[in-house]
């Protein structure tokens, strides 16, 4: 949920290929962990971490496929990368079907891998912030009272004090005290910025 | 597409040379050159335009910017009332492609369709065909048969044909065929101002200069020029009698087959101000100065006074609506409409330059509009209309609204105040001092005019604003009102709900069965009976009390609006469930519905719903609904509309009632946050036209370039150089594809690239694909692409189908026929001839096999015989003797020849007469003269030689295979000679030797089979190591690169490729020993050894299939003796069984086992046991026998070819099946005798 440097996991049961691919996005830069089989990293993963994953499709015990299926009921959305050895129709559509980022044939090229990955983080890093953003707001909204949430609507209707005062049947100097509480509690600094955090949160 | 320099050269050609039309067009061209810096879509209004885009989610380019246009208007008085505003009325939605989305030039000089649905339209940097998402441009480049890149004019005559008049000629395509026309034909060095085209075919071609030709039958003929001003093009259309007639501001009249004759005289001295166009019900439409005139049958029939020139007059039109459109050098375009209204569109309002040339209206309807500078921009007919902002209301955001009885409407907006739409006009209507807040409005049967606010509910009794607040709900805050059928009052609001029933007000609590949480939306069904629903539930109000709907007993929640049905159904709007109806005590979810939340339902004289949702409003039958919610059915016709139809915003108001309503004359209105949406239903018409749809492209990889050239003449075919290795090359080929498509064996990676020609929304165009052979159903498929990966070789037919905005599939859709060619190993013939060579060798090698056995019974009887007659019958002895087919000679024990009989002269040739006295010896070939030592000594000490197979020589030198049989010959005194019978088995021999040798060929080509079947397996133990070692060695580039060179590491990746590169070779040399067609070696060999190594070899297809492999090698066993390499095979084809054996199963049943374990007094015993459903009992022996085979693509004879593997090795094969499940292989190979002894 911070600012950590994303990770690339890789997942590959041959050990040689493991290292290399590794090897190979640690030399563009990129922070990798392996895991040997799918059960390792399975039990290992924790959702919260920024990343995506480039998984072998073809592994003994549970395959790609299964993992795909058993992260998302774990509840992870992490971008994956398949590699095939073999472009196998039914396999890269049933991939794709669960929601696959992207299909690499081996022998990756550096190129390739680059691309998918680059925009398999991006991809990550949109999903997050977007999650992450939300549920701050929401956050926030949960931390009003109910008339301060009301104060709040009127606010951001571009409503002054005083209108507002008299809509909400009080006098204007309560609808500062509510006002500043809102702002304080929503952690903004300026009306506008109220205005785009409760778009963005959905408020009617 | 053109360079710089000839650029620049056409611009000085042309200011010298062309007349004053050219100059304009040039000047409008040059400033295009510049005019990305200064145009205002690179402001905020691009951001915005970015943002609805978004909201779209439009990921293709060209990026289509929404622009929500408000267009002219013209001011109404407002009655009575203060605040008056003016209205505007919008009916088109705009949208502008420039160079950004990928125009070759941001102007268009003219348009076409053709009749396979293509756009065309002309640009000076080529002429470009687009498909609604993106532009080929033809250019003599690509298209030498194009004079120049400069398109001036273009016409889709009634045959199909494609006219484009260029700079430097005038070009027709037919087809894919290109004519010129040029001098030879009668066209002179000029461009065509305009083409008219008779009902049958005939074309009238007039050009800038003033030139005008008629096409007919085929011929150009010049016409005699008209009596107009020379050197001036003219305008030409048609009239309904046929006739020709041209227009300029010097001459109006029609060509009588004869001569020109003057129709109308013209009024104006000023050149650009004069054209005519044909209308579209037939006669002529003529535009001279501000008046717009029709003819029909020469008659003047209609004239509009328009209230100023339009402007210097590019090129007229007419819309099917009646609509006259005048395109302008500068001042936009403008628009007659048939009630005589001008309107005009200039950058002021939405064109991104006023320069036009042309409005063209496509197949859907859709208005295109050319500019010189401002790209091609789209007018697209709004379905909804919207009043916003721009029309005088000023707040966007509507909370409610309600129709007024005088066919207006109320609209409350969000801290603004009450507004009245009325006869076009909007007007703020007086609120109670301090009041803004208006929440929810409604007028009732009464004519009372209710008003909510956060605070209270205020009524004007008589529409005349004097505002009475009711005491009683004093500091209410009113979020719902709602009229019953009794003429009661339902008024909901944040922790309020109550009814007004004439002047009684009834105010509900807990004690009613209702939570303190107020009511949000009512609805009343054809019963009476209420429903309400509140922040936390669904209730009905019954018996004076309300009972809350319970789904499994637990309360509706999130529920944002209600309708009740004709029929006792409640419908329900939720925040996230979509749509939801209760019926009989059950809940539905109308799961089928594309949408998440529906903020409100309306229903039209029709009988379709009308749901304001999340996606827009989407409009679906109400019948079709209910059967939805009785049984779920997966697929509803419906349509969505959004902001691609005129919505102005996809946000509905939400938890306010009322927040749409359908007015009396049927129109229906919703409250958005950016203003008040309409549409007319009995309006609505489904756009129907089928889209075209097209494959356009095919992309494939192929491995063999040589193989993929085509004819010369086919220049549809491009190789690329995308490829990711030397030997692959991409290949392109594009449109028409007129014959089967034959793909190189190898291909791969194929795309095909396919289109639907519909201009309305393409972004909403959906795609459904299947490859007959893989896919037996249809399947949805986005982006105008799919990719086929590795197709296997053989026939295909794809077919794609679409649909247009509206969901209306061309069912039909298009197809393309493929051939993926497949390698000579993969052809059926070469399957057939390997079938039937294994099958002609098998059953040689079993006929030669019987047939030696009997030979070999058949000669022991013989001999048996022989003997027994020598004791026993002597006097038939003799007879036998001489008739025996085999040598039969006596010898004494020193050799000499004492016998000989007619089946000795026959084998060795010598007569007993040359040969009776002689040694034996003189029958052994030089080098065997040790053996026939060897056999007088076992003779001397009384031993016979039995069946000794040995070689011989003839009189005349020949080598003669022969068997022999040598018996001592006794008598009193003890060994006295002894007897020969020898057999020529000279071609037994050879035919042995071919039976090993078909044996050796057969396992070899059965080998190459499987070896085909494992490719996938071979191909990822291949690419493990090949991934391995590239991607160190792009590391290593990197870290070199980087110039972060890390020795240690550098030296560790070289180890790791050379390692690598070692296991790839392995894996090779694994291959390259199975599919060696060596002759065959019996060796002592390893028993868990070779197992080892056919189970490396098979590792990755079992890890593919999900197959586990366990082993139970015993230790230390003896070597066997045998052929590695047909051992290998036979326990590869084994497993290979087994493993497809359980593919029906689940992957944790698949479960192998291979077994070696020592047998007594069989050898070493190998087994190979699976888990699947085992074998039937009456095929447990069939199985071996030659096309036998349970597999759709077996040839059968995998488990033939082992039998007689494992049969010439001296052991058994056979299957048994397993006490609970599978079956079991078993064979058995002979311990090898060189390590036993």
């Amino acid at each position: 949920m911070s600012q950590v440097e994303p990770t690339v996991f890789i997942v590959d049961d041959d050990p040689a290929v493991l290292k290399s691919l590794s090897r190979l996005l640690r030399a563009i830069h990129f922070q990798v962990v392996t895991f040997g089989s799918p059960q390792e990293f399975l039990e290992r993963h924790d959702p919260h971490t920024p990343g995506c994953l480039v998984l072998d499709v073809a592994m003994p015990g549970l395959n790609g496929l299964e993992l795909q299926e058993a992260l998302r009921v774990k509840g992870s959305a992490i971008p994956i990368i398949f590699l095939t050895g073999h472009g196998d129709i039914p396999m890269s559509v049933q991939a794709m079907k669960g929601g696959a980022y992207d299909f690499l044939t081996k022998p990756v090229h550096d190129k390739d891998l680059l691309k998918a990955v680059e925009a398999a983080l991006e991809k990550d890093r949109i999903e997050r912030r977007s999650r992450a953003e939300l549920d701050d707001i929401q956050e926030r909204l949960a931390t009003l009272t109910p008339r301060e949430r009301e104060v709040l609507i009127h606010v951001v209707s571009g409503q002054l004090n005083k209108q507002i005062a008299y809509d909400l049947g009080t006098v204007e100097k309560t609808i500062k005290v509510h006002r500043a509480r809102v702002m304080e509690k929503m952690k903004v600094g300026s009306v506008a910025e109220l205005v785009r955090l409760t778009e963005r949160a959905g408020i009617e | 597409m053109a360079t710089d320099n000839p650029k620049k050269e056409r611009i000085q050609g042309i200011r010298n040379g062309a007349g004053r039309a050219f100059a304009l067009m040039m000047r409008a061209e040059t400033i295009s050159q510049f005019g990305t810096a200064v145009r205002w879509t690179h402001g905020p209004a691009r951001s915005l335009i970015a943002s609805l885009a978004g909201v779209l989610q439009i990921h293709l380019r060209p990026m289509i910017q929404l622009l929500a246009v408000l267009c002219t208007g013209f001011a109404m008085s407002a009655v009575g009332a203060a605040h008056e505003t003016v209205l505007t009325y919008p009916t088109y939605l705009i949208d502008t492609w420039e160079t950004e989305d990928g125009l070759p030039e941001n102007s268009a000089t003219a348009m076409a369709q053709t009749p396979d649905g293509y756009l065309w339209f002309g640009t000076f940097n080529g002429l470009v065909r687009f498909n609604g998402v993106t532009f080929t441009v033809f250019d003599p480049a690509n298209t030498p048969q194009l004079p120049s890149a400069s398109i001036v004019n273009l016409h889709s005559d009634g045959s199909g044909r494609l006219w484009v008049s260029t700079l430097g000629g005038l070009a027709v395509r037919e087809g894919e065929q290109w004519h010129t026309l040029g001098s030879n034909d009668g066209w002179p060095s000029d461009y065509v101002r305009t083409f008219s085209e008779r009902g049958n075919g005939d074309l009238l071609i007039t050009t800038f200069h003033g030139q005008v030709f008629e096409f007919v039958g085929g011929r150009l003929t010049e016409l005699p020029p008209p009596p107009g001003k020379s050197g001036m093009g003219y305008h030409g259309c048609v009239d309904e009698a046929g006739h020709w007639w041209v227009a300029q501001f010097q001459f109006i009249g029609l060509w009588d087959g004869q001569r020109w004759r003057q129709t109308v005289a013209s009024t104006t001295t000023n050149a650009d101000t004069v054209g005519c166009t044909t209308a579209r019900d037939g006669g002529v439409w003529l535009l001279v100065e501000t008046e717009l005139r029709k003819y029909r049958h020469g008659v003047e029939v209609s004239r509009v006074r328009l209230p100023e020139v339009p402007g210097g007059l590019w090129s007229m039109s007419e819309d099917r609506r009646g609509n006259v459109w005048i395109s302008t050098y500068r001042q936009g375009v403008c628009q007659v409409s048939a009630d005589g209204r001008m309107r005009r569109w200039t950058t002021t309002n939405g064109l991104f330059s006023s320069s036009t040339r042309f409005v063209f209206e496509d197949h859907e309807g859709n208005l295109w509009v050319g500019t010189g500078g401002g790209g091609l921009a789209r007018f697209k007919p709004r379905r909804f209309q919207s009043f916003g902002v721009e029309s005088g209301l000023a707040e966007a955001a509507v909370n409610s609204l309600w129709p007024s009885r005088d066919g207006g409407l109320w609209l409350s907006t969000q801290g603004k105040g009450l507004f009245r739409l009325h006869d076009g006009g909007v007007t703020k209507v007086p609120l109670p001092v301090g009041v803004n807040y208006a929440q929810s409005v409604l007028t009732d049967r009464k004519g009372r005019l209710w008003l909510g606010t956060s605070r209270d509910l205020w009524v004007s009794v008589k529409e005349d604003f004097r505002w009475i607040r009711s005491e009683q709900l004093s500091g209410a805050d009113i979020r719902a009102l709602f009229e019953d059928s009794r003429g009661r009052i339902w008024i909901g609001g944040v922790a309020i709900a109550s009814v007004l029933d004439g002047a009684s007000l009834r105010v509900f609590t807990a004690a009613d069965g209702l939570q303190a949480d107020g009511a949000r939306y009512f609805a009343e069904d054809s019963r009476g009976v209420i429903w309400l629903s509140t922040d936390n539930g669904v209730f009905r109000w019954e018996n004076d009390r309300f009972v809350e709907l319970l789904d499994n007993g637990q309360p509706l929640r999130n529920i944002t609006c209600l309708k009740a049905d004709a029929e006792g159904t409640l419908w329900m709007g939720s925040r996230d469930k979509g749509l939801l109806c209760w019926r009989d005590g059950r809940l539905a979810r109308i799961a089928s519905l594309p949408i998440r939340a529906v903020h409100g339902i309306l229903e039209d004289a029709d009988g379709f719903f009308w749901l304001a949702s999340n996606r827009g409003v989407v409009r679906v039958l109400a019948k079709d609904l209910r059967l939805a919610a009785e049984d779920n059915v997966s697929v509803l016709d419906s349509v969505v509309l959004d902001l691609s139809d005129g919505l102005p915003s996809v946000e509905f108001a939400s938890s306010v009632q009322p927040n749409c309503a359908r007015d009396t004359s049927g129109r229906l209105w919703f409250a958005t946050l950016k203003g008040v949406a309409t549409i007319d239903p009995s309006e609505f018409r489904l756009n129907t036209n089928l889209p075209p749809v097209t494959v356009e492209q095919v992309i494939y990889h192929t491995t063999a370039p040589q193989s993929a050239r085509q004819p010369a003449h086919d220049s549809t075919v491009q190789q690329l150089n995308r490829s990711t290795t030397q030997d692959e090359v991409e290949v392109s080929r594009v449109a028409p594809f007129t014959e089967q498509l034959r793909l190189p064996a190898g291909s791969r990676h194929l795309e095909i690239h396919y289109t639907a020609l519909s201009f309305s929304a393409p972004e909403k165009v959906r795609f459904q694909v299947k490859l007959d052979g893989q896919d037996a159903n249809w399947r949805d498929a986005g982006d105008r692409r799919v990719a086929f990966y590795d197709l296997p070789p053989g026939d295909y037919v794809f077919h794609v189908r679409a649909a247009n905005n509206d969901g209306v599939w061309n069912e039909i859709g298009a197809s393309l026929a493929f051939k993926v060619l497949p390698f000579f190993w993969e052809t059926w013939w070469f399957r057939i001839v390997v079938g039937l060579a294994l099958l002609a060798s098998g059953a040689a090698a079993t006929w030669l096999m019987v047939r030696a056995r009997l030979r070999n019974a058949a000669e022991r009887e013989r001999s048996a015989l022989a003997y027994k007659g020598a004791e026993g019958a002597r006097n038939n002895l003799a007879a036998i003797v001489e008739t025996s087919d085999d040598a039969i000679l006596g010898e004494t024990l020193e050799g000499t020849i004492t016998s000989w009989n007619a089946g000795a002269e026959k084998i060795y040739g010598y007569s007993a007469n040359e040969i009776v006295g002689q040694n034996v010896s003189i029958l052994a070939p030089p080098e065997l003269r040790g053996e026939v030592r060897g056999i007088a000594e076992r003779l001397s000490r009384g031993e016979s030689v039995d069946h000794l197979e040995t070689k011989r020589v003839s009189k005349k030198g020949m080598r003669i295979d022969v068997s022999l049989t040598i018996s001592p010959i006794k008598n009193e005194r003890g060994i006295i000679g002894a007897s020969t019978i020898a057999r020529d088995i000279t071609a037994r021999k050879k035919a042995e030797v071919e039976a090993q040798r078909h044996r050796d060929e057969l396992a070899h080509l059965s080998r190459v089979t499987m070896l085909g079947e494992l490719s996938g397996s071979l191909a990822h133990e291949l690419n493990q190591p090949l991934t391995a070692i590239l991607s160190n060695a792009q590391a290593a580039q990197r870290f070199l690169e980087h110039g972060s060179v890390d020795l240690d590491e550098l030296r560790d990746i070289l180890t790791d490729i050379v390692a690598q590169d070692i296991r790839a070779g392995e894996v090779i040399h694994r291959l390259h020993l199975l599919l060696k067609k060596g002759e065959v070696q019996q060796q002592p060999l390893d028993v868990n050894n070779t197992v080892q190594e056919v189970l490396k070899l098979i590792d990755g297809d079992l890890v593919n299939q999900g197959v586990t492999m366990h082993t139970k090698l015993a230790p230390a066993l003896p070597t066997v003796k045998g052929d590695r390499v047909q051992l290998q095979q036979v326990l590869l084809n084994l497993v290979m069984n087994a493993s497809d054996a359980m593919n029906s199963y689940s992957s944790t049943d698949r479960q192998m086992v291979v077994c070696t374990e020592l047998s007594d007094g069989e050898g070493v015993r190998f087994s190979v046991s699976d888990c699947g459903s085992g074998i039937a009992p009456d095929e447990l022996e069939q199985i071996f026998e030659p096309f036998f085979t349970t597999k759709p693509h077996g040839l059968g004879l995998g488990l033939s070819v082992c039998r007689t593997i494992i049969s010439a090795h001296g052991g058994k094969l056979w299957a048994a099946n397993n006490p609970e499940r599978g079956a079991t292989f078993h064979f058995t190979v002979p311990v090898s005798n060189e390590v036993n002894e």
